[in-house]
């Protein structure tokens, strides 16, 4: 570190991931950044996490405590395969939600079979995209909101869009709500909080990199 | 993407209106308002309108919502899209907050944009998505995306409904994007 860039003494200095304090020279923001220490943030977007996924069958991804609302951004988005659907499930307690508690989704994308489908009762998972040809081979960018996995009154949603493009340049659309039917009575359902959700191709493998945020004082 | 709080307001009480005022300045120019447990039990529909220095704007301008899409799926059937389209005869943003839907638990989540509110010599432009959950047996998604054509400086919102179907909790948090 560099002598006069930093003020050590400081009884507030803090360096960690997503809180810097203190008064850095450019050579310290630098050195910082090669070290995997810089992620100054003054925002209310509070980067949680980041992770580079690469021919995996499945990823979880998870939803840290403390926040209503959760964003996740994926981008470079690759599934290797045609003909394939991106499911998700959520992870309670450290097990993959697999019951038939996702029937309440609905999601839509361009396919030309596709457009506008819902959810069949018993679900065992909330489909995100459907693609019965090449259109999600090239997947672009998609992000998805979900809102009250914290939070042990109420019910969960999630929503998510996005768009892809496959080799000749076509473009798919796709977005989506759901909820997760869980706990106690139909009327007053009670649940635990959702610490995770679990996303898995119906075949074949995935790429691509996914950034989860924290919706700060919502 | 950077986020900075605005401010949030939560229903103290079951009310009927719930207001966020002043939180459109000149500072930003795209906002974004999370709204959390909504909470409420019956039929209820909520909508919205926008606010300025003067209180709630009224009127027939709100008459560009476009590319609406309400989702419902229930159990034993019922499931549908039953709009797909075009307002252009309402003197609120409709389905704001999509509607409750009967006499279970219903708890609402939704997720908005507001563009350039504040700059008087622009219109202001909103996108919004909310999701009602109906005890754990029904769901429904209300979407609306909606220009204000009328060139003034928007401060703030209201959401509106049935007499106290905005329950105790209802919170809105508005946050400013930074470019």
């Amino acid at each position: 570190m560099s002598e006069f860039g930093y003020i050590p003494d400081s009884a507030n200095i803090e360096q960690s991931f997503g809180n810097n304090k203190g008064i850095f020279t450019p050579k310290d923001i630098y050195d910082l950044k090669k070290l995997g220490k810089w992620t100054l943030d003054n925002s209310d977007l509070i980067l949680l996490s980041e992770m580079d996924f690469t021919d995996v069958s499945s990823l979880s991804v998870g939803l840290p405590t403390g926040y209503n609302n959760h964003v996740l951004l994926f981008n470079e988005f690759s599934p290797i395969a045609d003909n394939t659907q991106l499911n998700a499930r959520y992870i309670v307690d450290g097990t993959i939600q697999t019951a038939g508690k996702y029937s309440y989704h609905t999601f839509r994308n361009d396919d030309s079979s596709n457009v506008y489908q819902l959810a069949a009762s018993s679900t065992s998972a909330m489909v995100l995209f459907n693609a019965t040809s090449s259109q999600i081979k090239y997947s672009g960018g998609w992000q998805m909101t979900i809102q009250g996995a914290d939070n042990n009154t109420v019910i969960p949603k999630c929503s998510w869009k996005g768009v892809s493009v496959d080799a000749g340049g076509d473009t798919t659309s796709f977005d989506g709500e759901g909820m997760w039917s869980d706990g106690g009575s139909g009327t007053s359902p009670t649940r635990t909080r959702q610490e995770a959700i679990h996303f898995y191709m119906s075949s074949n493998n995935i790429s691509g990199k996914v950034s989860v945020f924290g919706v700060n004082k919502s | 993407m950077n986020l900075k709080h605005i401010k949030s307001v939560t229903a103290g009480s079951d009310v009927t209106e719930l207001a966020v005022d002043n939180c459109f300045t000149a500072e930003y120019s795209h906002y974004k308002v999370y709204l959390n447990n909504l909470n409420s039990y019956g039929f209820a529909y909520y909508h919205a309108n926008l606010r300025d220095n003067s209180g709630v704007k009224t009127g027939t301008d709100y008459n560009q919502q476009g590319l609406q899409k309400f989702g419902n799926t229930s159990s034993g059937g019922g499931q549908g899209f039953y709009y797909n389209g075009y307002r252009d005869d309402l003197d609120y943003i409709a389905y704001f907050a999509g509607q409750g839907i009967n006499s279970y638990q219903n708890t609402i989540h939704g997720v908005y944009d507001f563009y350039m509110p504040f700059e008087s010599d622009k219109y202001t432009f909103m996108t919004g998505k909310a999701v009602t959950s109906q005890g754990q047996y029904q769901l429904f998604t209300a979407e609306t995306n909606f220009v204000y054509p009328d060139a003034c400086s928007i401060t703030g919102f209201q959401m509106s409904s049935s007499a106290n179907k905005i329950y105790t909790g209802t919170k809105f948090s508005v946050y400013g994007v930074p470019v």
